[in-house]
C-alpha cells in the first residue's frame, strides 16, 4: 500500500505557496492528506506521449448524424453541401469549412456510448468519469482535480498557473465540480472568457495600483499580526491563498496569456468559445503551470427547431461558431513552439479532445423540428500528441443509429471511463488506482470497471495511436 | 438551459458562482476555496467599481461627510467593512495612506478592507 509520509506533508512554507495556498477548513473539512492509494487488479500503461490535453466539451449534444458521422437522415437539411472526405466519411462543407482542412490531424472515433440520456447526468459524467450518485457526489472530484493532485509533483519553482483551468464551465449544467474530497488547491479556475479578457489583462497602470493596494493590505496586516495569529491555520490558509492570487496577477505571464487582438478575435469567432479557445492557446503558450482546460461550448441541446436558420438559436449557428474555434485553436497549436522543448510545437505536446455528452437521436425530426438525446453512439474527436490523424476509427449502420464497429481492441463500445483512461495515460498517470481513505470509506477508483450496467473494459483508446 | 438567480450582468453572475452560488440543477457542494475567489476579489470590475469615489458610493458619501476628519473617514470604513473599529496600529497606517492622496488613499483602504482575510472569513 503506497501511503504518503509524514515529509510528503510537512511542507515548507515556500512549497504551500508553490502549490496554491491550503484554502479554508471549512471548505476542507472533507479534505483528505496524505492519501492512501492501492493499486486495483487491472492494470494499465501509461503513455506519457502529452504534457497537456485540451478537453473541448460540446455541452448539450452535437447530432452526430449531421456532424461528425454523417449519415444521410430523412431529417437531415439538404443544404449542407456535403462532401465525401474519405471512404467511410463524410462531412457538411458548409458547416465544417475550416475542420474540413485539418482532418488529416484527427483520429474520429464513432462508437462512443453513454450510460446517460440526460444532460446534467451526462455532463456530470464528463466530468467525473462516472455516473452521478448523489449519496458520493459531495466527496466525488473531477478528472481535472485528480490530474492536478496527480501532476502537482511535477510542479516547477516558478509554475504560478492553476494546473487545472476551465472557460465557461459554469454554463454546463452540473457547473464546475468540486475538489470533492481533494484538499481545495487542486480546485479549479473556471474563467469566464467575456468577464476575464477586461479584468485579467491588467495594463501598467492596473498593476501599479495593484501594487500600491497590495502594500496597504500587507501594512494594515502587519499591523493586526499579533491580534490574528492565533487564529489558527484556517485564516493563515486563506491567506496562502491570496499570496497565490496575488503572485498570479502580477506574474506578467499572466495577463499577457489575456490579451487578444482583432485578428484573433475574427479568425476564432468573437464569441465566448472562440474566446476560450483563444485564451487556451495563450496559456498553453505561456508554459506556466497549467496542464489541463476545459473548455465548455454550450448551447447545442437543439430539441426545437435545429436546422430551422430563423429559430435564434440553432445546430447552424453553434457550429459556426464551433469550426473556427476550433480549426484556429487546432492551427495555432500546430504553429506555437514549445518553450520547454523548442524542437516540438504545442500541438505535438497537447492531446486535444472534442466531445460531448451523448448524440441526438438519428431518423426523422421530431414533432418540433429537432431532435431528442440518443446515447447509443456518439462521436469523439482525438488530435495532438502521438495521434495518428485522418482516420476514422468504430463503424455505424446506415443511419447511425447502431454501432457495427466499436473501434477499438475490445467487443464493448468505449463509453467517457476509457477516454479518462485516455487523458490519464497520455499524462502518465498510472489510473490502475484507487484511494482508500475517502470520507465515505468508499474506495474511489480512478476508473471504475464498474459501469452502469455491467463490466466494462478500463483501458485507454490506444487506437488513436495507430 | 437555465440558471436562476440575480440578474445583473455576467461580471456579477460569474462573481456569485464563484462564491459558490449554486445553480439549481447542482449537486450539493461544498464551498471549495480557489486562488479564483482572491482573483476576483482583487480586480474583478464587481468590486472596483464599487469602491471608487464616484456614484454615491460610501466612499464619496464618507469623503464628501467629513472633508476634514480623515480619522472619522478611517473608522466608518472600518466599521462599516468589519464591523469593528480600527486598532491604533491600523488607523496611523490607514491616515498615512488618506494623508498623501485623500482620494486614492481611501479607495485603496476600502479595497484592502475587502480583501483582508477577516472579511472574507466572516462573510
Amino acid at each position: 500500500m503506497e501511503t504518503k509520509t509524514v515529509a510528503d506533508v510537512t511542507r515548507s512554507r515556500r512549497d504551500v505557496l508553490k502549490l496554491g495556498g491550503l484554502g479554508l477548513l471549512a471548505a476542507s473539512a472533507d479534505a483528505v492528506w496524505p492519501l492512501h492509494m492501492r493499486a486495483t487488479s487491472s492494470k494499465a500503461q501509461p503513455r506519457s506521449s502529452a504534457r497537456n490535453v485540451v478537453f473541448y466539451e460540446i455541452s448539450g449534444a452535437v447530432s452526430h448524424v449531421e456532424s461528425f458521422d454523417f449519415k444521410e437522415n430523412p431529417g437531415t437539411p439538404r443544404d449542407l453541401d456535403v462532401r465525401t472526405v474519405s471512404s467511410d466519411l463524410s462531412l457538411s462543407h458548409l458547416l465544417f469549412p475550416r475542420l474540413e482542412k485539418h482532418l488529416n490531424r484527427i483520429a474520429l472515433l464513432r462508437s462512443m456510448l453513454s450510460h446517460e440520456e440526460v444532460h446534467f447526468r451526462g455532463q456530470y459524467y464528463t466530468q467525473t468519469g462516472r455516473q452521478l450518485n448523489l449519496a458520493f457526489a459531495r466527496e466525488i472530484p473531477s478528472v481535472g482535480s485528480v490530474i492536478a493532485m496527480e501532476l502537482e509533483a511535477r510542479r516547477r519553482e516558478d509554475d504560478t498557473f492553476p494546473t487545472y483551468m476551465s472557460f465557461n464551465l459554469d454554463k454546463a449544467f452540473p457547473g464546475a465540480l468540486s475538489t470533492g474530497f481533494l484538499p481545495p488547491r487542486f480546485s479549479v479556475v473556471d474563467i469566464n472568457p467575456e468577464s476575464a479578457v477586461k479584468g485579467m489583462a491588467l495594463d501598467q497602470k492596473a498593476v501599479e495600483l495593484l501594487e500600491e493596494r497590495w502594500r496597504l493590505l500587507s501594512e494594515l496586516r502587519k499591523a493586526e499580526q499579533a491580534r490574528v495569529s492565533g487564529y489558527g491555520r484556517q485564516m493563515a490558509g486563506y491567506g496562502d491563498f491570496y499570496e497565490t492570487a496575488h503572485r498570479l496577477l502580477t506574474d506578467e505571464r499572466w495577463p499577457a496569456a489575456f490579451q487578444i487582438s482583432e485578428e484573433d478575435r475574427k479568425r476564432y469567432g468573437n464569441t465566448p468559445v472562440g474566446v476560450s479557445c483563444i485564451l487556451t492557446r495563450n496559456v498553453l503558450a505561456q508554459d506556466a503551470g497549467t496542464h489541463y482546460i476545459h473548455i465548455c461550448h454550450p448551447g447545442w441541446d437543439h430539441h426545437v427547431k435545429i436546422w430551422d436558420r430563423g429559430a435564434e438559436s440553432n445546430h447552424y449557428v453553434l457550429c459556426s461558431e464551433f469550426d473556427p474555434a476550433f480549426s484556429s485553436l487546432l492551427e495555432d497549436l500546430a504553429a506555437t513552439r514549445s518553450k520547454t522543448d523548442p524542437a516540438k510545437t504545442l500541438l505535438d505536446e497537447t492531446l486535444v479532445i472534442a466531445i460531448g455528452e451523448f448524440g441526438r437521436t438519428p431518423g426523422a425530426l421530431n414533432n418540433m423540428a429537432g431532435r431528442d438525446h440518443y446515447n447509443r453512439c456518439y462521436p469523439a474527436l482525438f488530435a495532438g500528441s502521438g495521434v495518428k490523424g485522418g482516420r476514422v476509427l468504430g463503424r455505424t449502420d446506415s443511419a447511425a443509429a447502431k454501432c457495427l464497429e466499436t473501434g477499438w481492441n475490445h467487443k464493448e463500445q468505449p463509453r467517457t471511463e476509457n477516454v479518462v483512461a485516455t487523458i490519464y495515460s497520455a499524462l502518465g498517470i498510472d489510473w490502475a488506482k484507487e484511494i482508500r481513505n475517502t470520507p465515505s470509506g468508499r474506495p474511489y477508483v480512478y476508473v471504475d470497471p464498474l459501469g452502469a450496467n455491467g463490466y466494462i473494459p478500463t483501458d485507454d483508446i490506444t487506437t488513436i495511436y495507430g | 438551459m437555465h440558471l436562476s438567480g440575480p440578474g445583473g450582468n455576467h461580471d456579477v453572475r460569474y462573481f456569485m458562482q464563484t462564491f459558490g452560488q449554486s445553480n439549481r440543477n447542482n449537486p450539493p457542494r461544498p464551498l471549495a476555496g480557489s486562488p479564483l475567489q482572491p482573483l476576483l476579489l482583487m480586480q474583478s470590475p464587481v468590486v472596483t467599481e464599487r469602491l471608487r469615489a464616484e456614484r454615491d458610493s460610501r466612499v464619496e458619501r464618507l469623503l464628501a461627510s467629513y472633508p476634514n476628519d480623515n480619522g472619522r473617514v478611517v473608522d466608518e470604513l472600518f466599521l462599516a467593512s468589519l464591523s469593528r473599529p480600527a486598532s491604533v496600529a491600523e488607523k496611523d497606517v490607514a491616515l498615512a495612506a488618506l494623508a498623501k492622496n485623500r482620494i486614492e488613499g481611501a479607495q485603496n483602504l476600502q479595497w484592502a478592507l475587502i480583501n483582508q482575510v477577516e472579511f472574507f472569513f466572516n462573510y
